[in-house]
């Protein structure tokens, strides 16, 4: 428990470095928000003095962190110049489609990593395990973003939507309908996505069961004439569990990394895009929501990964 | 034990203790003492040997007797001083003193080098404006081994078994050492190949007045060539045997 | 077996390098020559038989025009055969210390071929292809060196210093790996000015990919010298009072050679994906000049480039080359498992 603390403290105290980090480097690169607006003819230069006084801009460094944490504090998060409102209203939205995406993905990765992985691994060296390997190792050398064009292309052949979470008329859709736009928005997303990180998870899947195989007890088990479903489930996955409970929270990040290729190239209105358009605009409060947010994530998942660990082993707890 | 100059200590161990740390960070760290609180004395022109089970902490103590590792606690000494291992630079120059031959002559070449290089190396590795050194004298080098000039330019990891230890042991006396360390030369030899090396290094102890320490498992062999014994077990001396005509006349 | 298929491998890279290196002189235009006319003209593909079935020893293509019954589709001319020469005599362009007043290939006319096609508005887009390559393929393996370079000296650093300098870089390297590098690359370029030449841009793009590439194989460096300083001949150089450099030279470092050109195969790939990836964004190189990734990008937009298959080549052109990196890492890996 205390150890729990300890984690949560040290996840919240680099948070706090983090954004300091992040202003640091913000107050480094050159312009701000309006360092655009000056292009626009409309804009006088006295309009944008007056903006810039407004959103407090001109204040030394320490204020305006000062002002941006206090604001945190309150919940809003920040405040978002482009889009004059409280970052959380941008910020949760878009948070929950990018852990939508990719928890969706993960799920189906790890289902079918599982399946293959283990199928495999039970037969080695059969056609399944065969053809396996070698779709895997095709899939790895077909980058993320090649993938999400064949997942774009497949989407103009076919009745699939594509962009956007939602149809334009969710709102007058029943509910029954509702569901089925959802789905039918995430299907291509979530299968590109967990197309990207299968290949990893179906050669740790398959070697963690090959190890847990090869344990001496294993081999005992089946000398002893356990076999088939037994087996697998009292003795191999208990043993192959424990590697892949780590890799669970490795493979986080790169899901993420992942997730904001495909949330770009197709229009998933994730934190991706989010961020890559506050970055342009250098509205720096929603770009900063991003890269925390995302790092909290990430070490939500981490976290998780300990737990699990702790709960099917409780020797590594302490 | 008198501290006459004949047999005043080369090397010397007072109290010297190391642990290793083993196994992954799941198993927890299973440490593993492999000297506990080892005292010795090497003398001057003796050959001594070192007697133990593996796992008894010879080869551990060959590497820390060859100042190649740092004992946890206790001193190393060297013609009665303790060893500074904070001073780099003196310790490159002891380590010249007292050469240390590895069990598989093999290993201790590297793979890129052929036989010539493996020669040089010593004098290579020491560039020390302050002292500079003789030329090396091949011809008598290899005479002094036995070992055919012919093998210069191969590869030294293509030497036969025989060959590599007497290269090996012949780069051991580039640096013109006070003191050789044996650990397990012999072992893993067949007989004949063993008494012809054994005698060969006995030859050069007498020849050179070198002082030697013999690592080995092998007590018979230890009785064989040595002039005193020391039985090592679980990081420890337990016993010490002189050969019998070792007292009288030892020493050259 | 492993060395010759990586050596074949290796060949074939260099090849890519060279030809889009000289894209000045293989490009049959100028990545930025814009035909007004021929706004998403299709593929002028070398021909050796004309309209009437005559059979021409030359290869020749036939210059494109608006179909007049439909004004979106383009026709033949096929009144004019333009056959296609080798050293076509052109205005006189630099390429690095040279000027060059021919290209490799042509047509004599201004008609002009277009092997693959043109984009949106009118530039030729085999030769935005080369130049684009160029950028993206030689940023990636620029940054992938820097990246095993970074990792090498980190690794030695590890092993040389130990302590708390170890303990310390190794850390770094976990945070490293664990943070999504997309994420990380995206946070660090969004400090930097947006638009910039692209000379700044490319050798910014290069420090920022290969900075952040350095982490995996600084981890294997370290486990390579670990290993390698307690080999028995490591051990038996220090013995000869050999110095840190004389060990880390003539004994460690030539021991990482394997790993590192391993690592390096692997990261280059990642590398160019990192740059196509920024350029796709719109935060690498900025229009005129051409990237794969904002060759690629061009497919995303609603311009009906998706329903132009020519304008899939860029993609493709990123494919094979990323597979060619893959399967020389592979040679490699099989290489040293043997």
């Amino acid at each position: 428990m205390s150890r729990l603390v300890g984690r949560l403290a040290q996840g919240a105290l680099l948070l706090v470095v983090l954004s300091m980090l992040v202003f640091v480097f913000a107050e480094l690169a050159p312009g701000d928000f309006f360092t655009g607006a000056v292009l626009d003819p409309r804009m006088s230069e006295e309009l944008i003095e007056t903006l810039r006084l407004q959103y407090g801009l001109e204040q030394p460094l320490h204020i305006r962190y000062l002002r941006w944490a206090s604001s945190v504090a309150r919940g809003e998060g920040g405040f978002s110049i482009a889009y004059r409102r409280p970052v959380v209203d941008l910020f949760l939205p878009r948070a929950a489609h990018t852990l939508m995406l990719a928890g969706a993905s993960m799920l189906l990765a790890w289902i079918i990593a599982l399946v293959l992985g283990i199928a495999g691994a039970y037969r080695a060296g059969g056609w399944l395990d065969r053809s396996t390997l070698i779709a895997v190792a095709a899939l790895l050398a077909i980058p993320e973003l090649l993938l999400a064009l064949l997942g774009i292309l497949v989407a103009v052949n076919t009745r699939l939507p594509l962009g956007g979470a939602t149809s334009l008329d969710y709102a007058s859709l029943s509910l029954g309908a509702r569901l089925i736009d959802r789905i039918e928005h995430l299907v291509i997303p979530v299968t590109v996505l967990a197309l990207t990180s299968l290949p990893v998870l179906v050669r740790h899947v398959r070697t963690s069961v090959l190890e847990a195989l090869d344990a001496p007890f294993v081999r005992a088990a089946r000398g002893h004439g356990i076999s088939g479903r037994r087996l697998m489930l009292a003795y191999v996955l208990p043993a192959a569990a424990n590697p892949l409970i780590t890799l669970f929270g490795i493979s986080f990040g790169g899901l993420l990394s992942g997730s904001l290729v495909i949330e770009g190239a197709m229009g998933w209105p994730g934190l991706g895009p989010l961020v890559l358009e506050s970055m342009t605009n250098q509205d720096l409060h929603v770009l900063l929501a991003g890269i925390l947010g995302v790092c909290a994530f990430l070490w939500v998942g981490n976290l998780i990964a300990d737990g699990l660990l702790v709960l099917i082993d409780p020797r590594s707890g302490d | 034990m008198s501290g006459g100059p004949a047999d005043r200590a080369v090397l010397s161990a007072a109290n010297i203790s190391m642990r290793y740390r083993r196994g992954g960070k799941l198993s927890g760290s299973e440490q593993i003492q492999a000297l506990d609180g080892m005292s010795l004395e090497v003398r001057s022109g003796e050959i001594l040997a070192l007697v133990g089970p593996s796992g008894s902490g010879k080869s551990t103590l060959a590497r820390c007797l060859a100042f190649l590792e740092r004992p946890d606690s206790g001193e190393v000494g060297f013609q009665g001083e303790a060893v500074p291992w904070e001073d780099v630079l003196a310790m490159r120059g002891l380590r010249r003193r007292v050469q240390l031959v590895f069990q598989d002559p093999a290993r201790a070449v590297s793979p890129r080098f052929t036989t010539e290089q493996v020669l040089r190396e010593p004098q290579q590795a020491w560039q020390q404006r302050a002292s500079p050194q003789r030329a090396l004298d091949w011809a008598q080098l290899l005479a002094e081994v036995e070992l055919d000039p012919k093998v210069l330019p191969m590869r030294a990891r293509s030497l036969s078994g025989g060959q590599l230890q007497r290269l090996v042991l012949a780069r051991a006396l580039v640096t013109e050492p006070d003191a050789l360390l044996l650990d397990e030369t012999f072992s893993g030899l067949d007989l004949s190949l063993q008494a012809k090396l054994a005698n060969l290094v006995l030859g050069l102890v007498e020849s050179r007045g070198l002082t030697c320490v013999l690592i080995t498992h092998n007590s018979a062999l230890a009785e064989q060539l040595a002039d005193r014994s020391l039985v090592l077990s679980q990081g420890r001396v337990v016993d010490e045997r002189s050969a019998p005509d070792a007292s009288t006349g030892g020493t050259s | 077996m492993g060395t010759k298929v990586a050596r074949k491998w290796l060949w074939w890279i260099l090849a890519i390098h060279l030809v889009v290196l000289a894209a000045e002189l293989v490009a049959p235009h100028d990545f930025a020559r814009q035909v007004r006319t021929l706004s998403f003209a299709p593929p002028t593909p070398p021909r050796w038989i004309d309209a009437e079935g005559r059979f021409h020893w030359r290869p020749f293509v036939y210059a494109l025009q608006r179909d007049p019954r439909n004004p979106r589709e383009f026709i033949d001319t096929t009144n004019e055969r333009h056959p296609i020469r080798f050293w076509v005599p052109s205005e006189p362009r630099q390429m690095g210390p040279m000027v060059l007043k021919y290209r490799l290939f042509g047509t004599s006319s201004p008609t002009g071929i277009h092997l693959l096609g043109t984009d949106r508005y009118g530039r030729d887009m085999f030769s935005r292809i080369l130049y684009g390559a160029r950028l993206s393929l030689f940023a990636g393996a620029l940054a992938g060196t820097l990246a095993v370079v970074l990792g090498l000296i980190a690794g030695t650093l590890c092993v040389t210093w130990g302590g708390w300098v170890d303990a310390f870089l190794m850390r770094m390297v976990e945070l490293t790996i664990s943070l999504p590098w997309l994420y990380l690359l995206i946070g660090v370029r969004a400090f930097l000015p947006l638009s910039m030449d692209p000379v700044p841009v490319f050798v910014l793009t290069i420090a920022l990919v290969g900075t952040l590439g350095w982490a995996v194989p600084a981890r294997l460096v370290r486990g390579v010298l670990k290993t390698a300083r307690e080999q028995d001949y490591v051990q038996a150089a220090r013995g000869f009072g050999a110095s840190e450099a004389h060990l880390l030279f003539k004994h460690l470092l030539p021991q990482t050679r394997d790993t590192l050109l391993t690592q390096w195969a692997l990261l280059v790939p990642k590398c160019v994906m990192a740059e196509v990836t920024l350029s796709f964004f719109g935060l690498g190189v900025q229009e005129p000049f051409p990237s794969l990734g904002s060759l690629i990008s061009v497919l995303t937009e609603a311009h009906g480039a998706m329903t132009r298959v020519w304008m899939f080549w860029p993609a493709v052109a990123l494919g094979l080359a990323i597979l060619s990196y893959h399967l020389l890492a592979e040679a490699l890996q099989q290489h040293r498992d043997v």
